[in-house]
Parts: C-alpha cells; structure tokens; sequence
C-alpha cells in the first residue's frame, strides 16, 4: 500500500517560464521498495506525473491500484503545439483554459495563440485601445483583457506549457485597420480609392512607428523568447491597386511585390529582434527570401503548393533554419470517419536531407483554426483527434502500429470522459463514464 | 427538433452492436444486448421519450431493423440468428436472423406485439437494409430450405420471405410500416399504405421516381446523411436538395410525403451529436416545411445564423455556420 509518491527534482526552481530547450526527461519507479518520480526539471516532474495519473486503474472492489513500473522516458521533439484562433471565433477564457488541461494531459507544451487576424481584434491593447474597441466582435464580451492574458500565460506556465502569440502581418489585418486608421493599404479601383482596404501599407514611416510600439508591448506582455509573426497568404491585389504604392516600387527597383513583402518583414523583425525576442514565421516568407536571422524558425503549413511539405522541409533544413511541421496536420479540415489514422501515420521526418537537417525539425503544432469553429464544438473537434499528433511529437520513431495506438487511445478518451473533457468518440462501442451534459 | 418544426423522431434504437432497448417480455435481449446494464432505455425512459416528444408535436417511430443489422440480439435470445458455417463445420460466428425457423416467427410475434403497444405511433418501422447473404449462404439448413422453396439460389427471395412474414405479423398488430427501400427493390409485396424510405445516395431521383410509380409512398432520406461530415459550409448542399426533383406524375409527386435527416451513430454521441446536428438538420427542416420556392442561399444563411445565435440562448451547443459572433 502507498499513499504517496515520492517527486524528484534536480533543479528545483519554480520561477521561470518553460522554454524551447526545457528538458522533460522523466524516470517513473514504481515497486514494492521504491515509488519515485524523479526528473531534472519540473517540467519532466510534470510530465511524470502526468503519466503516473493515467497508469492508476480502479480494481473491482473500488481500490485504486497501479502496476510495478519502470519508465525512462523523454520527449522526441521538443516542440510540440497546439494552435487555436481567436479571431474567426471568439473563445471564452474557460475554453482556453480547459484546452490547456487537455493539452498538458496529452503532453503537449506550446499553446501556439493566433489570437487576432481579418475578422475580429480581440486582444487588448494598452498602447492602442483603440484596436479593440473597434476590432473586436464587441469590445466588452468578446476580448482578452491584459488580466486574461495573464490568467492564460500562467495556466499554461504551471502545465509546462509555453505560450507563443502570433500577430500575423501584413495580412490578415483587416480588423486592425478599424483601431487604426491609416494603418491597412487602401484599394483603388482605377484611378480613385475603392472604399476597401488590404494588408498593412508598407511604405509609411508611421506603420514601422506603430509596430515598434505595439510589438515594445507585445514583447513585454508575452514572456516566451519567441513571437509568431506571421507573413502568410499576403494577397498584393490591392498593393498593386495603389498608386502610391506602384511609385514606392519604382523608386525602390522592386520588379515583383515578394520583394515590397520582404521590405517590410525585414523591417519588422529588426523591430522585433531589438526587443530580445526570436521570431517565428510561417513558410512564406522563406519561400519569398526575406533575409532572415539564423535562429528563425519556419512553419511549414501549406500541404502540396508550391510544393508537397517534404520537399520545403527539406528545403528550409537545407538552407539551416529550424522547422515546424503543420501541414498535415489541420484538425478543422474534418472528414468522415477515423481521420485520427492518416495523421498519426505522419512520419515528420519524411524527407530527403541529411541528419544535420533532420535535428532541424524541432517538432510541430496541430491546428484547430476558427472559421467552423468556436466554444460549441471546439472539444470534440480536437479531442482524441491531437492526441494522434501529441503521440507522433513524443514518441519514438518506431511507435507507429495503427491497431495498437487505437486501443491506447479509445481507452484514453474514455479517460478523458472521465475527466470530464468532452472528447468525441473513435468508432462505435462505450465508455464506462459517459458524457453528462452539466 | 420542435425549433425546427422537425415532427417526427425516427429512432434507430438497436442494431448489430448494442442492444438498449429493454423488453418486458424479452428482458434477456437487452440483458445480454446492451453495452453495460447502465446503458439501457427502460420502459420508464420510453414513456419520457415518447412524452416528450408528444408535447411538442413529434411522433416517435421506432425502427428495429431486421433480419440484417441484429447481431445484438443474438446473445439474450437463443436460436434467433443464423449459425454460420465454414464448410461442414458450424463456426462461433451468427449471421442475420434466422429465416427458416417457426421460433423465429413466434419471437417476432411476441416481439412486435410488445413494441406496437410500446409505440403508440400508427407506423413502426421494420428496416430490411443490407443483409450479407454469406452467413444463410453457409448454413446447410438454410441452403435446403432454399431449396426446398424453389427460391434456386436467389437469396433475395429468402430474405423477401422472412420480411413478407413479418410485415403479416406487423400488420396483424393493426400497424403500418416503413422499410428501407431494399425492401422494395428486392420484389416484397408490400401492403398498399407502406412507406419506403431511399436512403442509397446514389440514383436516388430514379429510386423516387420508382417507388412513386409503383403506388408507393416515399421517405427521402438519401441526400441528408447529417453523419457523412466535411469540411466547409456544407449545410448549402443540405439546403439545395429538392426531394420533387425527379421525372413523375402529380399523383406521383404527391407520394413524397417528406424526408429525413439521419444522424447514424458510429462517430457520434453525448460528446458532439448536438454541434453535429444543428444547424445542418435545420435546413432539412426549412426544406421540408417551407414552399419550394424558398432557396435562396444568401437569404437562408442570414437566417440560419440569426437562427443559431437563437439556439446558443435557448442553450443548444449548435456550431457555427461561418466566422462570426453571438452577443452572449
């Protein structure tokens, strides 16, 4: 009989934030003379602990038992995230919270928050209240205030999770053109103003103004080391619509609008650089050759176009940056039947490079973007589905039986009932606990 | 449903897997049937139901779905499915329900007599749909009996004589019936007031137009398999459905009585059937209720989200349409 296990910390600090070389390592003991945990971080602690929790079962006559137990065990990828949006949809503070408990229990530890983009700003700006005011969806219930943001930050901090904010630009920035006029890139259509705007206008002094203040915020208020910027999907329709902007590229010799995209990414990570923080990009702006700094990491999104993700992994590794596999892994893209197959047997490494490059591949983040998406069916949609991905980031290589990784996992989101997550189900059959509706 | 002027519950209470539905005169079925003795509808939880329902205008249909899609019937009742066999050599494996035994019949007798008075809706419906000739094809008392018959080796005229006693015993319980349209497709005779319902996807304007010439009345359920999920904003296509859309008569036309949206279980439960179900069951609700001329998308999309924000108030977890906001 044990009524306590024992938590072995090496480096016992509580104080700072989880970061991208966090060491996880975990050694779980459990027998008649030892019932240990013992890791060099609390965040190993964390995730020991998380694992002692789902080896406890129930005997028929109500005692909680658990088997002798050896376990060495440590993460294959360092990075392994889970993107939500905020902006197609907003979502309570509850639900955020509640994702971060089930990421923590699927050991997931980077809570990637695209947290404003073209329909909503929901963020609240210190520096330019404005950007809520007449961004958000309704700027009383549908922001984040300084205070959630916090609230999130340290949820995430206490489950060894890091939480990287991303403010794409210069597109997807519809909503921050209402807080700050002047800032979006109007449209022409022929020779006067169409009414419409585009992405953030690149040719202002004061847009670099605006950024340099709002990212000095945005740096201070999120304390992981790295920012996600961004720089997808920029549309130059309305760029090229813009007289003014048609005399800036002239001046400047820019044959093609990457390089007027480059201009100001360059500019923006420079501002962001100053402030101490690594950026995050999506794959676009290394398919565009903004020059970027060497410890960028690039997010790999895009399935086949340009070309299939393999091959721009490869790529990237090749040119020395660090990547981050998304692509085949966008949980809102739903399908009928047990999906949770072709993404679990996503093998990241699947590309032509050499080992060199292969250590580049830090890991990757499932997706759950907002435009069908919000607190109604948010749960089910993501769970036990990122438990797939959750297991392709820890795991060995080798782990990769389809059959067996079904039982594991139509037993663990019976668990998840249990806990209380509103995981949907695999395929037919029952849990003991089913979901009650409170 | 009753947001949605949705008037009829069609509830698929048991199949090969599980067997909730507990019987007062067969309670091994659901004893031995049912994922866990916690996972049962009792007598009790009927009434409710069909109270429920009742209150709100809606009729409860049950379906019990035989002789295929009834493996879970097998354990609480002895002899009632097929033993199939490999070679000469029966093996622990049972197929659809046994056709050629008299216990079989006077099971369904027993068992139907309950459920018609169980279900006070005038229509109960029997199934019929996708029954694997293989099992009664290895069974050497099933080949002789086939034989015996003349049925040569058409298995579908087997299947078209278990229905045919059914319907008999149903009708004798002084109710009417839906079948799948296998039913009508494999040649059964079928009383003149039964309802088929086309749920096979494909073709199924020529299946409306078919059934209707035949004299029949028609369920569409076809184009609105609400389980059959994807990405994107497919309740449009759920919306643009138009169940007359097929080559016939008036007379004809006038046999489509409606449809149905189905919701089949195998990747649904408590966790997402809500989400799952609203609002794309609520164009099938437009669809079916309101005139044929209303199909505009732009002005049902309005609608709907204006409808959803509706249902979020009234505490309905029903998904979004697009990107978008309710005020809480």
């Amino acid at each position: 009989m044990k009524n306590s296990l024992q938590v072995l910390v090496a480096v016992p600090e509580c104080g700072p934030f989880p970061e991208m070389n966090s060491v996880e390592n975990y050694t779980l003991i459990l027998n008649d003379h030892d019932f240990i945990l013992k890791a060099h971080t609390v965040w190993g602690a964390l995730r020991g602990l998380e694992t002692f929790s789902q080896l406890i079962w129930r005997s028929d006559e109500g005692m909680f038992s658990v088997n002798w137990t050896e376990i060495v065990d440590f993460p294959r990828f360092p990075h392994r995230g889970l993107l939500l949006d905020t902006s197609r949809h907003y979502l309570p503070l509850e639900v955020i919270l509640e994702t971060l408990d089930v990421m923590a229990y699927n050991k997931f530890n980077v809570f990637h928050w695209h947290i404003v983009d073209d329909p909503s700003f929901p963020y609240e700006s210190m520096t330019f209240p404005e950007l809520n005011r007449k961004g958000s969806y309704n700027p009383i219930s549908h922001i984040y205030t300084i205070g959630d943001v916090k609230t999130v930050i340290e949820y995430a901090r206490l489950r060894g999770i890091r939480v990287i904010a991303e403010f794409d630009t210069p597109g997807h920035t519809l909503s921050w053109g209402k807080g700050v006029p002047g800032l979006l890139t109007p449209c022409y259509a022929g020779a006067t103003p169409s009414g419409t705007y585009g992405p953030i206008n690149p040719i202002l002094n004061k847009t670099y103004e605006f950024m340099a203040s709002f990212f000095q915020e945005i740096s201070s208020v999120f304390p992981d080391f790295y920012l996600h910027l961004g720089g997808d999907e920029v549309d130059f329709t309305c760029w090229q619509s813009n007289p003014d902007i048609q005399a800036f590229m002239k001046e400047k010799g820019f044959d093609n609008y990457e390089k007027l995209e480059s201009f100001y990414i360059q500019k923006l990570l420079n501002i962001v650089s100053s402030y101490g923080k690594g950026y995050i990009v999506w794959q676009e702006v290394f398919d565009n050759n903004v020059k970027l700094r060497p410890d960028t990491v690039v997010h790999v999104w895009r399935e086949t176009q340009p070309s299939p993700y393999a091959f721009e992994m490869d790529t990237i590794t090749k040119a020395g940056y660090r990547v981050l596999l998304s692509a085949p892994w966008y949980l809102n893209r739903i399908s009928y039947g047990e999906d949770w197959q072709e993404i679990y047997r996503v093998e990241p490494l699947n590309f032509e490079g050499s080992p060199e490059q292969k250590a580049l591949v830090i890991g990757g983040e499932a997706c759950m973007w907002g435009e069908y998406v919000d607190e109604t069916n948010l749960t089910p949609r993501l769970w036990p589905r990122a438990g797939a991905v959750a297991e392709r980031l820890w795991s060995s290589q080798s782990v990769t039986d389809v059959g067996l990784a079904y039982d594991r996992l139509t037993h663990f989101r019976c668990e998840l009932l249990r806990r209380g997550v509103q995981a949907q189900p695999l395929n037919v059959g029952y849990c003991e606990h089913e979901y009650f509706q409170h | 449903m009753a947001f949605n002027k949705f008037n009829v519950l069609h509830w698929h209470i048991v199949d090969d897997h599980s067997f909730p539905y507990q019987s007062a005169t067969f309670p091994e079925l659901s004893k031995e049937g049912a994922y866990s003795h916690a996972h049962v509808y009792t007598q009790t939880d009927v009434k409710i139901v069909l109270e429920y329902a009742c209150i709100r205008g809606i009729r409860v249909i049950p379906v019990f779905d035989t002789p295929g899609h009834t493996n879970s019937w097998g354990p609480g009742q002895k002899d009632l499915l097929t033993p199939c066999y490999k070679g000469a050599v029966k093996i622990d494996n049972f197929g659809p329900v046994n056709p050629i035994l008299n216990t079989t019949y006077e099971f369904m007798s027993k068992f139907f007599k309950e459920t018609s008075q169980v279900f006070p809706d005038k229509y109960i419906h029997l199934g019929g749909d996708k029954v694997d000739f293989t099992c009664w094809k290895s069974n050497p008392d099933v080949a002789e009996f086939v034989q015996q018959q003349g049925f040569g080796q058409d298995y579908k005229k087997l299947e078209s004589y278990h229905i045919q006693k059914l319907i008999d015993i149903v009708s004798s319980a002084n109710k009417g019936y839906m079948v799948w349209q296998e039913v009508f497709d494999n040649g059964v005779k079928l009383k003149e007031d039964t309802i088929v319902e086309i749920w096979i996807q494909s073709n199924y304007a020529i299946e409306l137009q078919k059934v209707t010439e035949a004299g029949y009345t028609a369920v569409l359920a076809a184009p609105w398999y609400l389980d059959y999920i994807s990405y994107g904003q497919d309740w449009k296509k759920y919306y643009t459905v138009e169940p007359l859309d097929f080559v016939g008569n008036k007379t004809q036309k006038d046999l489509v009585i409606g449809g149905s949206a189905a919701l089949w279980g195998k990747f649904v439960d408590a966790t997402n059937i809500s989400p799952r179900l609203w609002l794309r069951a609520s164009t099938v609700g437009e669809r079916l209720w309101s005139p044929q001329n209303v199909r505009n998308l732009d002005d049902a999309y309005s609608r709907l989200t204006e409808h959803r924000c509706r249902m979020l108030r009234r505490g309905i977890a029903a998904q979004p349409l697009y990107a978008g906001y309710c005020e809480m």
